[in-house]
């Protein structure tokens, strides 16, 4: 068996394995060792990353076939990684063998889309995935799953579309072949030669495939589904789900560059300094990381709040990708590895918070860092690393990203791009707060610290979260190796883009000196006294109910009546009344038209005949 | 054009018109059975050349004397059919007329939507 | 040795009209026997399926040894081969599920109807005849009639009576419809009328061919002449609705086919493909939305089945092989999915009392391998990759995108849109709400229940020999001129 098809396939069986066996305990082993396989393998094929590893399975009608290449092998890790982390969460919060097979479904599905070389074997992965996905959601939540489900049916037919158009003219999946045709497309387009594509049908294609792969990246205005199908599922999968899942729709972006990239730039131009086409999708990604940011500043649920997040930080993604340069391109795959490790903990953390108290508002939290060390521990760094601030992994990839932007002069995505760091630490500073300091509500007295199998996959990424932070070389080293030149310079702890630079390990140094003094200073001087959590106070202020700000309920109430203009534009809202609007229409048709009388019925058949009859025939 | 033609568009229109405008199912059934007997006029006129006689082979009535035999030999088969049909509609409706106790096309209507 | 496919008729006959004698010997012996000819005639189509494929060779069998187009004949070509044995496996396993589910006396009734309505399929689709045609066309009608009737409720009488009256005002046209290509032509073999299309009168040929189509329509559920369709698939007993969703429509659906694309040489013919395309757009749309909000599960099905019927009908009207092939495999692939689903919810309703969608809360707890099998069904139907449909409908989407037809991409994606939306809903109040007692599931059923799942799912992942098997069968729609050839018509050259 080739070490690709055991990637892939291993989940799969120990999800199916899992589910047929379900004996506690037993289920739970396979499916962790059936993580462990694409884990184990990623890391052993890194060696033979260029080696041109392949496997194919003939099908018939189509083949399925997988490659193993730089740029995959780095989504492989990814994928792998936080995989391997949630599964191994899953442990605790896995609730039945039901979730066992679907989380692993979905994790084949995934790594499947990674691997796939050709268009047909990527999207049949990505339709396992996107099936299991749902699977878990549905068992949560009808509703959430429903519009989940519907959005990624039309996301997907829009690539089977796309998928159609292109074989129907080139004839072939082969990933290859397809990006050989269109390199020949762009040169015919450049020298106004006969082209297999009409530009109309080249632009439908990017528009199925915006469609197809904003959905499952989250892009605005196609996020809707995202807040509410991350948090009506298993925790723990929806590290996999936001961390991992979301990737797949930038890894697509990415394959429309390699695919038809020079093609659609000449044939539509530029914008800037950059093409109009990637900037449509780095405006959109801006766009998303903006009302991604805001709403999740506004929202009263943990889960909540850490889904908006992850679309806010998917929009981060997509404006690297959309700037089009391949320093914007370093950035957007460095952003989506620490996004995929930040994301992937705090929802383990979100996961861990709900398996031991069992609330999800903030309301009901409180003063949790005393009775959970070590969970407040990873949250710090994971805190740490999504607002970016070094030396974590998140800070690393933001700065690049930032630097790509500033220097292709691009002052609207810049500024963008900024807002959605500034609110960052709005929603963060909310969750650092209100649920790990301040008073404790008293029913959360006994709440124990996180399980075994949740703490040592929290402190796997954890642990990734602050190496890659330190040494963010280890990652520049890969993507150069994608690109095959050296476009992020420097060592293991120094980034350098020839026009700024970033020292991972002086920042660490001053860091760790900054708190030794501080340390020091606290130690010696200061004759503090110990307030215990029960024995804070809000302000000397009497508190309304009714305008209760408190960090806790309503904190940023002014900043959603600022916006309650904005807010109410809903894309969310005008899918769901587009949708019961079709559905009440629906009713009235069938009841005008089946209305049960026979002769309505006959009636129907003679006003057939006459319309042939009219019709001339 | 043959005036059997006209006979059996009328027929058939006549039957129609009694399927769509009557509120009796009785009488619906009594006009499917008029444009089945349009339907097989027309079928035997369709063979029907004039002054030729019935297509039985017996003295004196050679192939070429007779008319077309097989527009018969389907009218035959379509009578049949529609025997059986009006047959089986008959019995719905005995059927249909105790369970409702009416005959009225607008009250039998419970499926619906 | 080919003549005996016509034991593919003769026996379903003989066997149905044995039974009257039967019932005197023993009354216990009606069902075993129904289940023997069944048995019996799977063995001969696939022993005909085998020998046309093979062969790669039509079998033709003149009735009385007159040669076309003096005499009737059988045309079993590649298409009438493979579903003529979709017919009898079908039946077969509706034999078996009638044993649970048909409780209502006479069953020596039932069980001759229930044979009458194979035979006359059978017969729709093999038979190179086109007045022979009708007459198969009305044994089905008849014998469905009755069928829907069966159980005897005023709600069957009411349905069996609209679908009476629609049936009798289509078959009427249809007959007229014969009338004016026999009076043009004076023919009615098929492959006679195909030979000599181009010499007849346009007007005359347009106007019979619209009211074959007319006709066939009403029997195919073609919007809006199919007002009868969900009435009679709620009210028959269920495995007669399998029967009907699985191939009775599928037999009108096959004969529109063939009338069409014999008459393809007719002036004006490409002005009834759109016609037909328009309604069968209407009936994927409006099949679609109705099925929406259907609080009773069975009549949703009928809905689903109507709308996926229409989706057929635009796959044969697009007029290109590659389109008539995919819609012979959505053809394949649907009577697979819906024989399943209507036995499933049939078999809720033989345990539970009903269809009724509050029937289905907690049945993935009640009876788990039924409520597994509606949602492998439930998610083929939406269109999944893996599982058989996904496949047909990517072929009809490529044949549409083939011929021109961008527009239809948006009719299967909306189309599969709303079935998501149905379906999920019921998966969900399968399995995630309410509670109930475990029902002991019948070991039988369950094991033809999961024998479709397994084949839903080998199709899914194997489509490649099915799909040859489809394109040879589309082929022999399509190819006009092949089955022109393949017919001996005696003493007439073109």
């Amino acid at each position: 068996m080739n070490e690709l098809a055991l990637i892939v396939f291993a989940p799969l069986i120990a999800g199916a394995l899992a589910w047929l066996i379900d004996i506690k305990g037993i289920r739970e082993i396979i499916g962790v060792l059936g993580a462990a396989v694409p884990l184990g393998y990623a890391a052993l094929l890194y060696q033979k990353v260029n080696g041109g590893l392949s496997f194919a399975i003939n099908l018939g009608v189509f083949k399925l076939t997988f490659a193993l290449n730089a740029l995959n092998w780095f989504f492989l890790g990814i994928g792998a990684l936080v995989g391997f982390a949630a599964i191994l969460a899953l442990v605790s919060t896995g609730r039945d063998s039901y979730e066992w097979l679907f989380a692993l479904m979905s994790l084949s599905g995934v790594l499947g889309v990674f691997l796939a070389n050709d268009l047909m074997t990527f999207f049949i992965f990505w339709e396992i995935m996107t099936f299991a996905s749902f699977m878990m959601v549905l068992h949560y939540n009808k509703a959430a799953s429903l519009k989940y489900f519907l959005l990624s049916v039309f996301g997907a037919y829009a690539m089977l579309i796309a998928l159609g158009m292109i074989y129907a003219k080139l004839g072939t999946f082969d990933f290859a072949q397809i990006q050989q045709a269109m390199y020949k497309e762009a040169y015919a387009v450049a020298f106004k030669a006969d082209t297999v594509f009409s530009k109309g049908e080249s632009i439908l294609i990017y528009l199925l495939f915006l469609i197809a792969f904003g959905v499952k990246a989250g892009m605005f205005p196609l996020h809707v589904w995202a807040p509410d199908a991350y948090s009506e599922t298993n925790q723990s999968y929806a590290a996999m789900f936001s961390g991992v899942l979301s990737k797949t729709g930038v890894y697509g972006f990415i394959m429309l560059y390699l695919l038809m990239g020079t093609r659609l730039a000449i044939e539509l131009g530029g914008f800037r300094s950059t093409t109009k086409f990637g900037y449509i999708i780095a405006f959109l990604g801006g766009l998303t990381i903006i009302v991604g940011g805001l709403l999740a500043a506004l929202q009263e649920d943990i889960r909540k709040l850490f889904a908006y997040s992850s679309i806010s930080q998917l929009g981060y993604i997509l404006v690297g990708i959309g700037v089009g340069t391949a320093l914007s391109m370093q950035a957007a795959l460095f952003h989506a590895l620490s996004h995929a490790l930040f994301k992937g903990l705090f929802f383990l953390i979100v996961a861990t918070i709900v398996y031991r108290t069992g609330k999800t508002t903030f309301a009901d939290m409180g003063g949790l860092a005393e009775k959970m060390p070590f969970t407040f521990a990873m949250a710090f760094v994971a805190i740490l690393s999504l607002a970016g601030i070094p030396p974590l992994v998140g800070f690393a990839s933001k700065w690049v990203l930032f630097e790509a932007v500033i220097s292709q002069n691009l002052p609207v995505l810049g500024g963008m791009v900024f807002f959605g760091s500034a609110i960052g630490f709005v929603y963060l500073i909310r969750f650092t707060y209100a649920v790990w300091f301040g008073q404790r509500p008293t029913d959360l007295d006994n709440v124990k610290d996180a399980p075994l199998s949740m703490a040592v996959a929290m402190a796997i990424l954890a642990l990734f979260n602050v190496i890659l932070g330190i040494a963010p070389g280890l990652v520049a080293r890969e993507l150069n190796k994608i690109f095959g030149k050296e476009v992020i310079g420097g060592n293991l702890y120094v980034l350098d883009l020839g026009f700024g630079k970033y020292n991972a390990l002086a920042i660490l140094i001053y860091l760790i000196a900054g708190i030794v003094i501080a340390g020091i200073i606290y130690f010696m001087g200061a004759k503090a006294r110990r307030v215990p959590v029960t024995d804070t106070y809000q302000s000397a202020n009497p508190v309304t109910m009714d305008y209760n700000l408190t960090i806790r309920r309503n904190f940023f109430l002014p900043l959603k009546e600022t916006l309650a203009f904005w807010l109410r534009i809903s894309f969310d809202k005008l899918y769901h009344d587009i949708g019961a609007w079709i559905e009440d229409l629906a009713e009235v048709l069938r009841n005008y038209i089946y209305n049960g009388s026979v002769q309505s019925y006959a009636w129907y058949l003679a006003i057939i005949l006459l319309i042939l009859a009219l019709w001339g025939v | 054009m043959n005036p059997y033609y006209f006979a059996s568009i009328a027929l058939i229109l006549i039957g129609l018109y009694a399927i769509l405008a009557k509120r009796n199912v009785l009488k619906m059934l009594v006009g499917l059975s008029i444009m089945e007997t349009g339907v097989n006029l027309l079928l035997i006129s369709v063979g029907y050349v004039s002054g030729r006689s019935a297509p039985i082979l017996s003295e004196g009535i050679t192939p070429d004397r007779a008319v077309d035999p097989i527009p018969q030999a389907l009218v035959l088969t379509a009578i049949v059919i529609g025997v059986a049909t009006t047959a089986m509609a008959l019995s719905v409706v005995i059927n249909l007329y105790e369970k409702y106790k009416t005959l009225n096309v607008e009250e039998i209507r419970r499926l619906r939507g | 040795m080919s003549q005996y496919a016509s034991l593919l008729i003769a026996l379903p006959l003989f066997g149905a009209f044995f039974i009257p004698i039967l019932k005197r010997i023993s009354k216990s012996a009606v069902m075993p026997f129904l289940v023997l000819v069944t048995l019996i005639q799977t063995g001969i189509a696939a022993w005909v399926f085998n020998e046309v494929y093979i062969t790669g060779k039509p079998i033709i069998i003149m009735a009385g040894g007159f040669r076309p187009p003096i005499g009737i004949n059988l045309y079993i070509g590649h298409f009438a081969a493979l579903f003529v044995l979709v017919i009898a496996v079908t039946s077969l396993l509706m034999t078996i599920f009638s044993f649970k589910a048909v409780s209502v006396e006479p069953k020596d009734k039932y069980a001759m109807l229930f044979l009458l309505l194979m035979l006359g399929a059978t017969g729709m689709i093999s038979t190179g005849d086109i007045f022979n045609l009708f007459v198969f066309m009305e044994i089905t009608a008849i014998s469905a009639y009755a069928l829907i009737a069966y159980n005897k409720t005023g709600e069957a009488s009411e349905a069996a009576l609209k679908y009476i009256v629609l049936g009798g005002i289509g078959s009427s046209f249809f007959l007229v419809g014969v009338a004016l290509i026999y009076g043009s032509l004076g023919t009615l073999n098929m492959a006679h009328i195909a030979q000599l299309a181009h010499l007849v009168n346009p007007t005359v040929a347009k106007a019979g061919l619209a009211l074959l189509i007319f006709g066939l329509a009403v029997e195919a559920e073609q919007f809006p002449l199919n007002a009868w369709a969900p009435d009679a698939y709620q009210e028959a007993p269920h495995p007669v609705t399998a029967m009907f969703s699985a191939f009775v429509v599928k037999a009108s659906l096959y004969a529109m086919g063939r009338v069409i694309y014999i008459l393809s040489a007719v002036e004006g013919w490409s002005s009834i493909l759109r016609l037909l395309i328009i309604l069968g757009t209407l009936t994927v749309i409006i099949g679609e939305m109705s099925a929406l909000r259907q609080n009773n599960v069975k009549r949703m099905f009928a809905y689903s089945s109507i709308a996926q019927v229409g989706l057929i009908a635009v796959g044969l009207a697009l007029g290109t092989e590659s389109g008539v092939s995919a819609s012979v495999f959505h053809m394949f692939n649907h009577a697979i999915v819906k024989a399943l689903m209507f036995l499933a919810v049939g078999y809720v309703a033989v345990e539970l009392g009903g269809t009724e969608i509050n029937k289905f809360e907690g049945l993935g707890k009640r009876m788990p391998v039924t409520a597994f099998a509606i949602t492998v069904g439930a998610i083929s139907i939406i269109g999944i990759p893996l599982f058989n449909i996904f496949w047909s409908k990517m072929q009809l989407i490529l044949a549409a995108l083939n011929a021109q037809y961008t527009w239809m991409v948006a009719l299967i994606l909306g189309a599969s849109l709303v079935e998501a939306t149905y379906y999920i809903r019921l998966i969900h109040t399968i399995w995630f709400k309410g509670e109930g007692e475990k029902v002991k599931e019948s070991s039988v059923l369950a094991l033809v229940m999961l024998l479709l799942v397994a084949l839903i799912i080998v199709i899914g992942i194997y489509p490649e020999p099915f799909w040859n098997v489809m394109q040879k069968a589309g082929s022999d729609i399509f190819n006009v001129a092949q089955y022109i050839k393949n017919v001996p018509l005696m003493g007439v050259s073109p």
